[in-house]
């Protein structure tokens, strides 16, 4: 059901604000409708821009994703650069 | 004709002046049977276009062949705008979210000339860029396109606003002749032209 970069976004920052715990792709595959195959790849790209962080026991949002779900812009329309400091 | 075909130019090369028929086109030109004033619209007006009042009059035909613009060029001429910079305008719009590495790996142009680029946007107004915190320090910057139908506005205002400035060079130019005509000058008309319009240049 909700395959767009921003659906599965805010499927973790949802299930993460609820259980303050990062959320394993089944769960995230199963609030999405979908397979954990299918949800992956999007959160590979999800982790890339640093909107998520891959951990032991799932992904969890982190407060540059969490932002950006503040911004109400669709992530098939932006470019994300990483700058250092 | 819908809006995605292109325009049936007729035979030649893509630089020779041709003729068009302005029955067929999906923009429509009519003048003042009063005044001078002529107007462009790109909307079917129901009823037409009036002036001070008075409808105005179609127009069906120009007398002068034109050259066939060509899209690369006129957002260069109007916005200042090369084609890398419409490349990367166009990847950002459903392709995302993508670093500008991969834009680069995409369109085949090197990172520092993609950075360059999405500010170069951000400046023109076609992208905005918002700068967001990240949590071992540094920024990610998230540059996004504005809304399409702003952009659609947008563009059309601001290639009014070249144009408008391009149709008073043409003006102006028009009323040189009519001045040279009326004054009694030493000089030929084509001095007196080419001075008028660096005088131009030199206010800018």
């Amino acid at each position: 059901m909700t395959m767009s970069p921003d659906g599965i976004l805010e499927v973790v920052s949802d299930i993460y604000k609820s259980t303050d715990r990062p959320v394993s792709t089944h769960t995230i595959a199963e609030a999405a409708e979908t397979t954990p195959d299918r949800v992956t790849p999007v959160l590979n790209t999800l982790c890339r821009s640093e909107f998520v962080e891959w951990t032991e026991s799932g992904v969890r949002p982190t407060v540059t994703g969490r932002q950006f779900l503040e911004l109400d812009i669709e992530l098939e329309n932006v470019v994300v650069d990483v700058v250092d400091e | 004709m819908s809006e995605n075909e292109t325009p049936d130019w007729g035979s030649g090369d893509d630089n020779s002046r041709r003729e068009v028929d302005l029955r067929d086109r999906e923009y429509a030109i009519y003048r003042c049977v009063d005044c001078n004033n002529v107007v462009l619209t790109m909307q079917d007006c129901d009823g037409g276009m009036t002036c001070h009042g008075e409808t105005m009059e179609r127009v069906t035909e120009s007398r002068l062949d034109i050259r066939p613009p060509d899209v690369r060029q006129v957002l260069l001429d109007a916005f200042g705008l090369p084609k890398p910079g419409l490349d990367i305008c166009l990847c950002v719009i459903g392709d995302g979210p993508l670093s500008p590495g991969e834009l680069a790996d995409r369109l085949d142009y090197e990172e520092g000339t993609v950075r360059m680029y999405l500010n170069e946007l951000v400046e023109f107004g076609l992208l905005e860029k918002t700068q967001l915190n990240r949590e071992t320090g540094g920024y990610v910057n998230v540059y996004h396109s504005i809304d399409l139908e702003e952009m659609r506005e947008e563009t059309l205002v601001g290639f009014y606003t070249w144009a408008g400035e391009a149709a008073s060079l043409i003006e102006e130019a028009n009323l040189t002749k009519a001045d040279y005509q009326n004054e009694d000058y030493d000089e030929g008309l084509d001095t007196v032209f080419w001075e008028r319009f660096s005088d131009n240049k030199t206010d800018e």
